[in-house]
């Protein structure tokens, strides 16, 4: 399945200042698999040493936040879009 | 480095932080990175979502800035920052903003002072050093016009 991966704009920068990218895969985690394998710059910002999505990154799939479907297991259809979402905090 | 704004916009996040005094309040930022500087077209109050309380800390809801992100797309911008207030404190990034900041964006922050909005400056992560430093505020009422004279390509339209 070709799905949509939309990058924040602080992650543009380490896939060459594109906004999006198509990926094969027919699971979250398998295009975010696929995301790293073709742009590993991206790995270390995404994904812990385990493979995880790091905390403070959320992935959307739709308007449904991932961590509350299946997580990596959440299956994609062809045209979706996942929209990585950073976490904003401070004070 | 510089984050250029018209006297409406500051006038909206002071009068933000403002309002939500003594708690923090949150924006962010959408419109065009252009040679180094953020210029936001729309500027968008957010809810203080923090799960320990609002008076010292920040949080934005990851749906509503999907939406965000989601409007940009739409009008051929981006996320280029975001504000906050700190209620009685210096507007200097505490090392709570610090560890939960990224690169590129700009973080504007307000000091309110006993209620009334005071110093506004600007921040961005230097992710290599490891800090923040400091970047220009530019108030601007011709920022539309600057931004074009700068490359931008496209129209830029304020909602």
């Amino acid at each position: 399945m070709s799905v949509t991966i939309s990058l924040p704009t602080p992650l543009q920068r380490y896939a060459g200042g594109e906004p999006e990218l198509s990926v094969e895969a027919t699971t979250v985690g398998g295009a975010l698999q696929a995301l790293v394998t073709s742009t590993p710059a991206l790995a270390p910002h995404l994904l812990d040493a385990k493979g995880n999505v790091r905390s403070y990154v959320n992935i959307y799939l739709g308007d449904e936040d991932t961590r509350y479907l299946q997580g990596n297991d959440t299956p994609v259809s062809e045209g979706d879009r996942l929209e990585i979402v950073p976490s904003i905090a401070g004070g | 480095m510089t984050l250029i704004l018209t006297p409406e916009q500051e006038q909206s996040i002071r009068e933000h932080a403002e309002r939500e005094y003594p708690g923090e309040c949150c924006g962010v930022f959408v419109g065009h990175s252009v040679g180094g500087a953020n210029y936001p077209s729309l500027i968008i109050p957010l809810s203080n979502n923090h799960e320990d309380g609002t008076e010292r800390r920040f949080r934005i809801l990851s749906g509503d800035l999907l939406e965000v992100e989601k409007l940009a797309r739409r009008k051929k911008e981006a996320v280029i920052g975001f504000y906050h207030s700190h209620p009685d404190v210096p507007a200097v990034p505490s090392a709570y903003d610090r560890e939960h900041a990224w690169e590129l964006y700009s973080y504007a922050i307000v000091d309110v002072d006993k209620g009334v909005s005071n110093t506004l400056r600007s921040w961005k992560l230097d992710i290599t050093a490891g800090r923040f430093d400091e970047e220009n505020i530019q108030i601007n009422r011709c920022v539309l016009e600057e931004a074009a004279e700068r490359g931008l390509n496209e129209k830029i339209e304020i909602d």
